[in-house]
């Protein structure tokens, strides 16, 4: 498996609201850490940080990890004829699930059994990953962290 | 653009690369799908079809065509498992209907006898009461008959006869229709007729006269059938052994309306009590000649 194949199944796991041990994400992590693209590098520090959200954030916020996750993925990939499924039938729903249906965010919210008119839900949990990202770039790469992880970078 | 919306852009970058469509020269088959489905793949299996199938727009569409399909037969399923409950539901309301209608159509006695079965002690209660009410309907009428002999019995019945003609004529008034306005003829005599005739005459103003004659005859209950009119007429000839009454009888069904007939041939009527052979007589026409 690629690099990206390995962390594409740590994100279907975090799309499905499953918690992924800090073990199999460094597994699927580190190899990047000699990587020189620095598009490598981001895909793996918001990797790091959705995983580790999904184990030490409290329970509320790690649904709304999930539904975040799935409003993200959920816009990519085309799908004809997407199924006209309801939202609370995507309570498991991996990656090859979510693609492709273009959730709003309220439907998001709804698939985790959130509240779908909590839009600040997704401002925290946007918040908490960028700065989870910060720390984790730092742990992984020791350079310099991008501004846009930084607090007060603008 | 603030921090924030930068970072909202770099996860759309990163997820728009982590997903990006990739050349895979070989793909997953439909078991392995189905595995993926059921929740029957190990995690390193699933991981790598997930990665796959999130890079393979190919995959994905055939994997929600799969979706959609087990979707429709579970659907279908779902629905002839349904099926046979609604038709055993059907089936015992008809069960309740027929015997609704059995019961219905049972009679007095086959409810009894069914409710002997089913309730002894309700059977044995009903069981008393009817034969108290056959000892009281045998013997409240033996306490009543009179106890004067026939003629008793004979005036009785006379008694319940006029009972029954007051309720008839009750009724009669209340269907208010002209045939059913029935009345009784009461007993009149020639006398009474002469004596009619004579007041009748010594009244010039023919519409008075008209006006009496018609008040006595509706006094007495007097009144042609329907099936009678004098507005049209007819002759007939006396013959040997009749009589008003016998001609009434004949002409208009009822012999107590002779003094009808009488009335049409006053003339003649008056100067001879009797009918003899071969008199012309002027009786009502039967209205649906």
């Amino acid at each position: 498996m690629t690099l990206r194949e390995e962390r594409l199944g740590v994100w279907d796991a975090l799309v499905a609201g499953h918690t992924v041990s800090e073990d199999r994400v460094r597994e699927a992590i580190l190899p990047a850490a000699r990587e020189t693209s620095e598009d490598e590098k981001l895909c793996s520090s918001l990797l790091w940080a959705a995983a580790k959200v999904s184990r030490s954030a409290s329970p509320a916020m790690r649904r709304n990890l999930t539904a975040v996750l799935r409003y993200w993925f959920s816009q990519e990939g085309f799908i004809e004829q997407p199924p006209d499924l309801a939202p609370a039938s995507l309570t498991s729903a991996g990656l090859d699930e979510v693609m492709g249906l273009g959730l709003s965010w309220p439907q998001a919210m709804e698939s985790v059994a959130g509240n779908p008119k909590d839009y600040t839900a997704l401002v925290r949990v946007t918040t908490l990953l960028r700065k989870e990202c910060a720390s984790a770039w730092r742990e992984m790469f020791g350079t310099a962290i991008p501004r846009v992880f930084v607090e007060g970078g603008d | 653009m603030d921090r924030h919306d930068r970072f909202e852009e770099l996860t759309k970058r990163v997820v728009h690369m982590e997903t990006a469509p990739t050349a895979h020269r070989t793909h997953p088959g439909l078991d392995c799908l189905l595995d993926s489905m059921a929740g029957e793949l190990a995690s390193d299996s699933r991981a790598r079809l997930a990665a796959h199938l999130a890079t393979c727009p190919d995959c994905r569409q055939r994997l929600a065509h799969v979706r959609e399909k087990i979707r429709r037969q579970e659907e279908n399923l779902a629905r002839r498992i349904r099926e046979p409950e609604l038709a055993s539901a059907l089936a015992n309301r008809r069960g309740e209907v027929v015997a609704h209608e059995e019961r219905a159509s049972e009679s007095w006695a086959q409810r009894l006898v069914r409710s002997l079965e089913l309730h002894p002690v309700r059977g044995v209660a009903v069981a008393a009461v009817a034969t108290a009410m056959v000892v009281l309907a045998v013997a409240v009428p033996l306490l009543r008959i009179p106890q004067g002999g026939p003629s008793s019995r004979i005036a009785s019945l006379s008694g319940e006869v006029e009972n029954l003609k007051l309720q008839v004529s009750v009724l009669n008034s209340r269907e208010g229709t002209n045939q059913s306005s029935y009345a009784f003829p009461q007993q009149v005599t020639v006398e009474d007729m002469k004596a009619l005739l004579d007041q009748a005459r010594s009244i010039n103003d023919e519409w008075r006269r008209a006006l009496l004659l018609s008040s006595f005859l509706e006094s007495k209950g007097l009144r042609l059938p329907g099936t009678a009119t004098v507005d049209r007429v007819e002759a007939y000839t006396a013959q040997a052994g009749d009589t008003w009454e016998s001609v009434a009888k004949e002409k208009l069904g009822d012999p107590s309306l002779w003094p009808i007939l009488w009335l049409l041939n006053a003339e003649e009527a008056s100067s001879q009590s009797e009918l003899s052979p071969g008199k012309s007589l002027i009786v009502p026409r039967a209205s649906h000649e």
